[in-house]
């Protein structure tokens, strides 16, 4: 893994964005969630299906995985960290796990170490524009997924924005209009749902470090619910303009139970961006 | 007393908007058609999986009647249309929801009264799309801009091309909670009356307002919303306003979508390469 100070820098100011979150939350009971014997969530259960017998979805996601340090700010007066869901290392390197990092051609290695030295001062979420997927994978806001026979939207606390992902058998458009979240696709492959997307806008970040791919790139994300807890995403992109080879990174995203989102307006009272004037 | 400047100042507080982008043609599946092809929109409605209307698809809503907004605000407002953004086809409503009063007639408190010709006479400077804050409800569903219902048994889904938000109104038959956080698109619960979808809302911020021209509302606002699908591309839609603080009683509008057929909802974020606040005195 890629070491650098800015890694934790960029983690503090994303962490401190996403505070006014958990000012109160909604408690609702989830409906049909299985249950242990003692009563508490079975999150091992099997995933629930769909009328039309397809794994379903739906439900609210966060990703949990490899938690960072609570930050000094984030200390409760007993010395725990006000964050219930602490941001994952995935923010700051979105392929923290690829051996070898991701495989960019020179150029965009130049560009990535420029940025990652900069504490991602260029950052665009830090400017309060959209959590484009696959990065809105990492970050720490709640997800809904609300799966029908033809359309998979995926809601996102941030900005209380969405993503749509057309499952009526579709082509991908020849020339779509860039989007940040490009134009999505999918189809089930047995129990897996195979979603491909294309006609993303030039530059898109991945993570906080300044990692991005072009308007060139072609992602496929492979999305499984193994059990009733758990979301397996596989994601592969074949971005020639930047990368050398096609590249694939596994992410899992952990059910959220007995809440609801709230919205979270990013550039409300935003007071933060004259603080991140970089290096 | 409304002059001529200050019902021009609604119509320009209101006209700022971004130009929306080029349109997708992807004809959408289980749309019935006529012969030559074309969307059938007096079709009948179309039923979900549990017998209710359904209530999906790209929505906008109707505009008002050519020159209803030149007569009513009173001024030649061709001269205020940029590409893609001419306030003449704009429903009255989103200018300003209380267009069916007299002004002397308008229910509304004189301390609200004060403000909204305040924001009026500032040309809407203040208003939260020049700050590329979300409009909130009921405006984002005023403003002719598509929005996309999409319904499940337990949640109906409405997401917006307009500042890119989601709204979720639950089915699932849970109450409005007693005291919600504060929320730009508010906490809302619907159910269903014979074949109309009834949407109750509250929860809400009081930062946003109620139309372009700067009726305010606040956190004590409560919305009722009647949708009636009449046919495959209409639905008419009802919106009562009650918001004691700002308002004397509740008050009405109604009003029609119209279906928007083999088109989507496109990206749409206010924010990206945004120039227009420093021309407006905002720093």
């Amino acid at each position: 893994m890629r070491a650098c100070p800015g890694y934790l820098a960029r983690a503090v100011v994303v962490w401190a964005l996403s505070i006014p979150l958990f000012a109160q939350w909604i408690h609702y009971p989830t409906a049909g969630v299985p249950k242990t014997p003692t009563g508490a969530a079975d999150l091992k259960a099997r995933a629930p299906r769909t009328r039309g017998g397809k794994p379903d979805l739906s439900g609210m996601w966060i990703q949990r995985y490899k938690p960072l340090p609570c930050p000094k700010i984030g200390l409760d007066d007993n010395g725990g960290c006000i964050e219930k869901d602490p941001l994952s290392v995935l923010i700051t390197n979105l392929a923290a796990d690829l051996p070898g990092g991701l495989p960019y051609q020179p150029w965009a290695a130049e560009l990535v170490k420029k940025r990652t030295a900069q504490n991602g001062t260029d950052d665009p979420h830090s400017k309060c524009m959209p959590p484009n997927f696959p990065r809105a994978y990492a970050l720490p806001h709640i997800q809904k997924f609300v799966q029908t026979p033809s359309l998979l939207v995926i809601l996102d606390e941030f900005n209380a924005s969405y993503r749509q992902i057309f499952t009526d058998n579709r082509p991908l458009p020849a020339d779509p209009q860039p989007a940040w979240n490009g134009y999505s696709t999918g189809r089930w492959e047995g129990d897996t749902l195979v979603v491909k997307t294309s006609g993303f806008r030039e530059d898109m970040w991945l993570d906080g470090s300044g990692d991005f791919i072009t308007e060139a790139a072609k992602m496929t994300e492979r999305i499984r619910r193994p059990n009733y807890g758990t979301m397996e995403i596989e994601i592969t992109v074949d971005d020639a303009k930047a990368y050398t080879k096609p590249w694939t990174v596994k992410l899992n995203l952990s059910i959220v139970l007995d809440t609801e989102m709230i919205d979270e307006i990013c550039l409300e009272n935003e007071k933060s961006m004259q603080h991140m004037p970089g290096k | 007393m409304r002059n001529q400047t200050l019902r021009i100042g609604i119509v320009f507080a209101g006209a700022l908007v971004c130009a929306h982008a080029q349109w997708l043609n992807y004809p959408s599946p289980g749309t019935p058609r006529t012969r030559d092809g074309k969307p059938w929109l007096s079709a009948p409605v179309p039923r979900a999986s549990n017998g209710k209307p359904d209530l999906s698809g790209v929505w906008q809503i109707e505009p008002s009647p050519a020159g209803e907004i030149d007569r009513l605000f009173g001024g030649d407002f061709g001269a205020l249309v940029v590409p893609g953004d001419d306030p003449r086809t704009f429903s009255k409503y989103f200018f300003d929801i209380l267009a069916d009063f007299k002004p002397e007639e308008a229910p509304i408190r004189p301390e609200a009264a004060k403000l909204f010709l305040e924001r009026v006479q500032t040309q809407g400077r203040d208003s939260t799309d020049a700050h590329c804050l979300p409009l909130g409800i009921p405006r984002a569903g005023l403003i002719p801009v598509p929005f996309k219902i999409v319904q499940t048994p337990g949640l109906i889904v409405m997401i917006y091309e307009v500042d890119n938000t989601h709204r979720q109104v639950y089915t699932d038959g849970r109450k409005l909670p007693a005291d919600p956080q504060p929320a730009w698109l508010g906490y809302s619960i619907g159910r269903w009356e014979a074949g109309t979808l009834v949407v109750e809302t509250a929860g809400f911020n009081d930062k946003t307002w109620l139309d372009g021209g700067g009726h305010p509302r606040s956190e004590s606002l409560h919305l009722t919303e009647r949708f009636r699908r009449r046919d495959f591309g209409h639905m008419e839609v009802q919106v009562t306003v009650d918001d004691p603080k700002n308002y004397t009683k509740p008050f009405t509008i109604k009003y029609n979508t119209l279906l928007a057929p083999d088109n989507d909802v496109l990206e749409s974020f206010c924010a990206e390469n945004e120039k227009d606040r420093a021309h407006l005195g905002i720093q």
